[in-house]
């Protein structure tokens, strides 16, 4: 029985207040931007020598003006310099192999060297400068270049880090110190198995490391408690260090213990990644909550207290809240709202979830929609729990196992604690398949249409194949290159089989996700092919050919005639038929492809970045794109082509079996005008959504935002240095972003305005 | 098979009526409003419209039929566009030149109108018929309105009520809200800036009213026009003595209509 179903935003307290300002401006300074290895990385995902986002600084760091911004999307907080001692890395020092223990010591020295800083006003602590890709290498053999780069000319790459869901609540029972046992026990067990025992040896280094830093937290609070001159602050002081002593080792006892346990793996754990998912946040503190409201050591309020800081510490905590339990009944909790209205009094840059289904608690996933309204920002994500599951079973997952299914971030979501499937780390450019295809039909000239969507067809089952190429000898060197120990720790099957959760082997779901980019552009394009050269026969493959490599120069006229044909996204029959029939057929080439690790490919019906950016690389499109015109996020209508309104976009999308895809979020653009004779902004947007769940839509990032508003910023961003967008899978502000993105947010907003 | 020449119907409107709304737009008006914020849905034909924005300048329009097009500055003039025949619009090489104006079966209508029943429901909205002036086509209003009705589709109409009674109340049945337009009170500015005279109106929307329908009164606020006191408080007298008023709307000019004049050639 859920007891506080309050919305009241009551006054933020001072101290709060300077928290969020620190946030700010942490944020407006630049020091919490993400940065891509250029353009090309964003389309691809990977590009020669680089398989993750771009460390800001060491030897594999690029330069400052090649690299691309993505705006306020990282934990790291940046001090503007290198990590002091890259040069006395173990690895640097000695010998850098592929070798877990080689990364352990390096990640062990890193911690060490990683300064335990407690800010003004901090309850909540823990927080980093660099990541271990600042200090050691993150680089594949040489070998893996050459599918790499095959796989980019087949319009394919892909990369492995991070990107799954630990299972928090394994830590948050056995604490640290019941980690290294459970490692110690298992290497007992697997004694004369050289590889594993060694495996097991690198985690040791990992979790003693983890401990001694969460200790040095502990030291640097008791430091501070002898310098502070009000007891007040001091006995603050005191009481953190007790804490950072308690949990080095031992599991939370309390609420407040729960919370910074939390802190302190995150940024352990982003520290050498770049992000993952971390569960269901209500249900991981529901019983620390429970225990703590009826010992009489936490209110209500308190609790909000805390996490709000959390979120602010962390700068964009991917949870999700609500969703169903194990027997399928509304999960919602005490906790679901107090996770609610912590961001709903911070705002800001946060990646939360809240998971819609049939039988949620209506006054809070109301509620819900109120801050999407009231922040504008498209927080709390909003998604269908339901179809989540069903897109999980679909995959393949147990029906015992799905159940546990969490938003994680951008358009993913994956099984707690059992799943690592590389979401959003992988692409097929559809629209390269589609090329090739119609390189092809210049020559051969199909019959008919069917013949040539077959041709289409094997043009993605080639750079399907070429992906996994590239994915298995990834998959082949990841464990050895950068495993992914401190995840390890809080999944299921690997410290207990003696395997790194990138393992072969360790019994949790392995499929390889693939964003697609470019499907509406392709689905477009084939109702051209089918009218204008089949049907209508206005025009002949060599012609449009032509056409399209002369970026419609010279054919204006014949480009017209493209752009008049229907289009996805208007509910127009036909072309969501085709729509249809294409994700039908993506699913099942990619389902026909399987890894080396034994599970097919998935396809997600988004790509985070490339469709801002691709158009220059891959030229004018057969749906009358320009070549420097935007492709189409994710299955969302090409900008400037849905006419219709919102409704028929949903209808066109609702088209879709979204269930058959590990994510398809739609990126709804609502112009405040939209709202103004409905009842409010917020039960608009709950009829809006809960309509478009009820019919099997899976998701919605729900921007309200004025088109002046934007290009205002454009020009004058010192005065608009609190706009917060939902970007694509993210939030940011938007001055921090770069203009590419600027601009393909302003076009997308203005169609829908 | 009964049809209707619709001009334009918008999904998704939360502007014409309650909740969230399809617009169907009918071709035809007996009204000649000057400040018209919908003139492509005066004339009761399928007319020509000409888009700026994709035009391409290549003169082919007003080559071939010089004595209907002509360049005013740089916007198109079209001349005599009743006598004027749409082969044109296929010949225009940047599709500038399109026909407002679609003839539709009912059943094509009534498709168009029942693809967002959940959003109506869930926002208690449905559809809205509106122009022009839907009682110009009034066989095709009743028997979409008729359909709309039976199968539970919450049917408004946005009317000027320049129609005979006879005319009206055929749909009366099937309309479940009236969205009434009362421009100007005066009969003799209602004769200038309209075309037609007021009594008729007032006296239907008085009929309507004994019907028991739930009727929104509107006024269109223009400037210099009918934006004075006297004018703005008769028109809300009049609206507040009707018994079942639900709302007395005054809306403000619409901008947008100036690009249409454009479209339209004029």
């Amino acid at each position: 029985m859920i007891q506080d179903k309050s919305t009241k935003r009551p006054e933020m307290n001072q101290r709060m207040q300077r928290l969020c300002q620190r946030r700010n401006r942490l944020a407006i300074e630049g020091r919490r931007n993400l940065y891509m290895d250029g353009l090309l990385h964003g389309i691809y995902q990977w590009s020669p020598g680089s398989t993750s986002f771009s460390p800001e600084t060491g030897v594999t760091a690029i330069a400052a003006e090649e690299r691309v911004c993505l705006g306020d999307h990282n934990c790291r907080v940046g001090v503007g310099k290198p990590f002091p001692y890259a040069d006395q890395m173990p690895s640097v020092v000695g010998k850098y192999e592929y070798d877990p223990v080689n990364w352990a010591k390096d990640y062990e020295f890193f911690l060490a060297h990683s300064p335990a800083e407690i800010n003004p006003d901090e309850r909540i602590v823990g927080e980093f400068h660099w990541q271990l890709d600042e200090g050691r290498k993150l680089i594949y053999p040489e070998e893996i270049d050459v599918y790499g780069e095959k796989a980019m000319a087949l319009g394919a790459g892909g990369s492995c880090l991070t990107h799954t869901c630990p299972d928090l609540s394994i830590g948050m029972k056995l604490g640290w110190k019941g980690i290294r046992a459970k490692i110690v026990e298992s290497k007992e067990r697997f004694a004369g198995d050289e590889k594993k025992c060694h495996y097991l040896d690198a985690a040791i280094i990992v979790v003693n490391a983890i401990i001694r830093h969460i200790r040095a937290y502990g030291e640097k609070a008791r430091e501070l408690a002898g310098q502070e001159e009000t007891d007040c602050r001091s006995h603050e002081y005191m009481e953190l260090s007790d804490i950072c002593e308690r949990i080095a080792e031992d599991p939370p006892a309390s609420f407040r213990e729960a919370v910074q346990w939390m802190q302190f793996y995150q940024i352990c754990e982003r520290m050498n990644g770049h992000g993952n998912g971390y569960g269901r946040l209500d249900q991981i503190l529901q019983t620390f909550y429970e225990k703590d409201i009826e010992r009489g050591v936490l209110t209500p309020d308190l609790a909000r207290d805390l996490v709000e800081e959390f979120y602010l510490k962390y700068g964009g905590n991917y949870f999700s809240v609500s969703g169903r339990n194990e027997n399928l009944d509304d999960a919602t909790n005490d906790m679901s709202w107090v996770c609610l209205r912590a961001y709903d009094m911070v705002g800001g840059y946060n990646c939360m979830g809240v998971g819609w289904h049939s039988d949620i608690d209506k006054d809070f996933y109301r509620y819900a929609c109120e801050v999407v309204a009231r922040h504008r920002c498209g927080t709390p994500a909003l998604l269908n729990y339901d179809i989540m599951r069903k897109s999980e079973i679909y995959s393949g997952v147990k029906e015992e196992d799905a159940w546990n299914v969490t938003y994680s971030g951008c358009q993913w979501y994956c099984i707690v604690g059992k799943e690592y499937c590389d979401q959003d780390k992988n692409v097929i450019v559809l629209v390269q398949c589609l090329q090739r295809a119609f390189d092809k039909a210049v020559k051969n000239q199909p019959e008919s249409f069917d013949a040539f969507y077959d041709l289409l067809l094997k043009e993605l089952k080639i750079s399907a194949d070429a992906l996994v190429a590239l994915k298995n000898m990834e998959y082949h060197y990841q464990s050895k290159v950068w495993p992914e120990i401190v995840v390890s720790c809080m999944m299921h099957n690997c410290i207990e089989n003696g395997l790194d959760v990138t393992d072969f082997g360790t019994g949790n779901y392995n499929f390889t996700s693939v964003n697609l980019l470019g499907f509406t552009n392709v689905v477009d394009s084939l109702l051209n092919i089918k009218k204008m050269i089949y049907e209508m026969e206005k025009t002949s493959f060599a012609e449009l050919s032509t056409a399209v490599r002369a970026d419609f120069i010279g054919y204006e006229s014949l480009r017209r005639e493209l752009l008049d044909t229907a289009k996805f996204g208007n509910d127009d029959d036909e072309c969501d038929a085709l729509a249809r029939r294409f994700s039908d057929d993506i699913e099942n080439v990619l389902r026909s492809v399987k890894n080396a690790k034994g599970f097919h490919l998935r396809p997600s019906l988004f790509q985070f970045m490339g469709h801002s950016i691709a158009g220059p690389f891959l030229g004018a499109g057969i749906d009358g794109r320009k070549k420097a015109e935007p492709f189409a996020q994710g299955f969302n209508p090409t900008h400037g082509r849905s006419l219709n309104g919102a409704t028929a976009v949903a209808n066109s999308m609702l088209k879709i079996d979204q269930q058959k895809f590990i994510g398809a979020p739609w990126q709804c653009e609502l112009s405040p005008s939209f709202f103004k004779n409905l009842d409010s902004e917020g039960d608009a947007l709950y009829k809006l959504t809960t309509t478009y769940f009820s019919h099997g839509g899976m998701h919605i990032n729900a921007n309200i935002l004025a088109v002046k508003d934007l290009e205002e910023a454009m020009k004058k961003p010192e005065k608009h240095q609190d706009l917060m967008i939902k970007v694509t899978g993210y939030s940011a502000h938007f001055i921090n972003l770069d203009k590419h993105y600027q601009s393909e947010i302003v076009k997308r907003t203005r169609q829908n305005a | 098979m009964t049809t209707a020449l619709i001009s334009n119907i918008e999904r998704g409107s939360a502007v014409d009526g309650p909740g969230m709304r399809t617009v169907v737009f009918f071709k035809g008006c007996p009204l000649s409003c000057v400040w018209c914020h919908n003139p492509e849905t005066i004339s009761p034909y399928p007319e020509l419209e000409w888009e700026e924005k994709r035009c391409m300048r290549c003169g082919l329009c007003f080559t071939e039929y010089p004595e209907y097009f002509s360049m005013n500055g740089k916007t198109l003039q079209m001349n005599d566009k009743r006598t004027l025949d749409f082969s044109c619009v296929e010949k225009c090489p940047g599709k500038a030149l399109s026909v407002n104006g679609k003839t539709m079966t009912i059943r094509e209508l009534f498709y168009t109108i029942k693809k967002d029943r959940m959003f109506y429901e869930s926002f208690s909205g449905g559809v809205t018929f509106s122009g022009g002036e839907p009682l110009m086509q009034i066989n095709a209003l009743v028997e979409i309105a008729e359909h709309c009705s039976k199968e539970g589709i919450h049917t408004a109409l946005d009317t000027t009520c320049f129609a005979s009674w006879e005319i009206l109340k055929q749909v009366i049945p099937f309309i479940k809200l009236f969205l009434c337009d009362l421009k100007l009170f005066n009969p003799e500015k209602h004769r200038k800036y309209t075309g037609v005279e007021p009594e008729l109106i007032r006296e239907n929307i008085q009929k309507i009213d004994q019907h028991g329908i739930p009727i929104w009164i509107r006024t269109p606020v223009i400037s210099g026009i009918n934006d004075d006191e006297e004018n703005i408080s008769s028109c809300a007298a009049f609206a507040a003595s009707l018994k079942h008023l639900i709302r007395y709307e005054l809306l403000p000019y619409n901008p947008l209509a100036e690009i249409k004049y454009v479209k339209q050639g004029h």
